[in-house]
């Protein structure tokens, strides 16, 4: 039987968003003494919300929405607008990034939702207004994309540094009786 | 019987009404959004008119909820936030512990419908996410949802899934597309039209737009099945007054001269 696949299957080279997220997550409790740390929370993936008068239809877990066109319109939307995430666009995979202070009774804060699909980038993040106010001037006020893995490592890097999530991480080390020096 | 007060102030300095709402009704947790009051401010009106002891967390990380009680803040722990929501549990000694989530959604100003209801999967898994830490489902939503109970994001199985009857949501959940969700009873429905005791709604808009409902419903309490049986149906109620000030003009809509554009929102729960 002929073999039908094509030869490079299984090698590609981008790193997955969840996993640079996860890392990412992995490293602020090194950095605290494990009193503050970054979670990702796995959604479901996404599956049809409703459908309203318009004949829309909303995607579980991101702002983001498929129209349902027709076959060639969403063909045509899913090919020609790769960098357009924030209409016509279905969006498989949902995380939020949660900053949690164990010792306060788990508690925990959400900074941001990314959502992607299968081609991993682009990346849409849902932001806190703060810290999208912060780095707005950046990225824009509104429907921030990363659209490749070093603007996803940029845009973390400025969301890390913000003084909203700053003064999360340090509020949360001072009631859980800690400091970061 | 533990009594709530919620109230969207519009940034108005409405200290004083609250403080009388405070008073006049016996309120133990007093829950406010768009509220730019210096909690020092209000601490001084609420427990010089009431003679109480009302305390303000300043644990919480989310600043568009402001939370009062008239007992420590020790008891209302937040558990999980973000910059629209506070979910507190709440574990008042010898009473039934619950999940207090509060939030000011996203305004109809700035998103539409469908955009609402894209984010309410969010508020949702942080509404699970709580419930899973705490161990259980007694939580009640309460909150500025910027939706009306019937729409797609308040009845959808994926966003709030609360509906208008306590004998559906006494099913406590329904799987859609293989996926389990949770009720929630939304008692607002009742509070729509002329037939009822009070005004039409929380807020009300003129517009010229085709289709306008005038009056709208936007500040919801929402009961998860589990506290269905601690809820009574008529102790929810949208206030008009705090005893002597009405909040409602002579054509019986919300005065904004007087007070805010919504109406606030008392409800009692048996804990």
């Amino acid at each position: 039987m002929a073999d039908l696949w094509p030869n490079d299957i299984g090698n590609a080279t981008q790193k997955a968003p969840l996993s640079i997220l996860q890392e990412q997550a992995s490293i602020l409790g090194a950095k605290t003494k494990n009193l503050v740390e970054a979670e990702v929370r796995v959604s479901s993936a996404a599956r049809v919300m409703a459908a309203d008068s318009k004949n829309k239809r909303v995607e579980l877990g991101a702002t983001i929405k498929l129209a349902t066109k027709t076959g060639e319109e969403l063909a045509s939307s899913l090919s020609d607008k790769a960098d357009d995430i924030s209409k016509d666009y279905l969006q498989l995979f949902v995380y939020d990034f949660l900053i949690a202070a164990p010792v306060l009774n788990n508690y925990s804060f959400r900074i941001f939702t990314v959502a992607y699909d299968f081609r991993l980038y682009p990346v849409k993040f849902i932001l806190d207004k703060d810290i999208q106010d912060e780095i707005g001037n950046v990225w824009g006020t509104q429907n921030i994309l990363a659209k490749s893995e070093d603007e996803l490592s940029s845009i973390l890097m400025q969301i890390f540094s913000s003084n909203k999530v700053r003064g999360i991480i340090n509020a949360l080390l001072v009631q859980s009786g800690g400091s970061i020096n | 019987m533990v009594t709530f007060l919620f109230w969207n102030l519009k940034k108005k300095p409405l200290e004083q009404f609250v403080a009388n709402l405070a008073k006049l009704h016996e309120v133990d947790v007093i829950m406010l959004i768009e509220s730019e009051l210096d909690p020092g401010v209000l601490l001084r009106v609420l427990n010089d008119s009431n003679g109480s002891q009302y305390h303000y967390s300043s644990k919480s990380l989310c600043r568009k909820v402001q939370i009062f009680t008239k007992f420590s803040d020790n008891f209302i722990k937040p558990i999980e936030e973000d910059d629209r929501l506070t979910i507190r549990q709440l574990e008042l000694p010898g009473l039934t512990k619950i999940l207090l989530a509060v939030t000011h959604f996203p305004s109809k100003f700035n998103w539409d419908s469908d955009e609402q209801a894209s984010y309410c999967p969010i508020l949702v898994r942080s509404i699970s996410g709580a419930e899973s830490k705490a161990g259980h489902n007694r939580t009640v939503l309460v909150g500025d949802l910027n939706m009306s109970p019937f729409e797609t994001g308040v009845i959808g199985a994926f966003g709030l899934h609360a509906v208008m009857s306590r004998r559906i949501a006494g099913k406590r959940k329904r799987i859609v597309q293989k996926t389990e969700s949770q009720f929630f009873y939304n008692p607002m429905w009742r509070l729509f039209g002329n037939a009822t005791r009070g005004p039409m709604g929380t807020y009300y808009r003129y517009s010229s737009k085709p289709n306008e409902y005038f009056w709208y419903i936007f500040d919801q309490v929402l009961v998860r099945p589990d506290l269905l049986d601690r809820f009574n149906d008529d102790d929810l109620e949208l206030l008009t007054s705090d005893g002597t000030t009405s909040f409602i003009s002579f054509d019986g809509i919300p005065d904004v001269n007087i007070a805010s554009d919504h109406l606030p929102i008392l409800f009692k729960l048996m804990l």
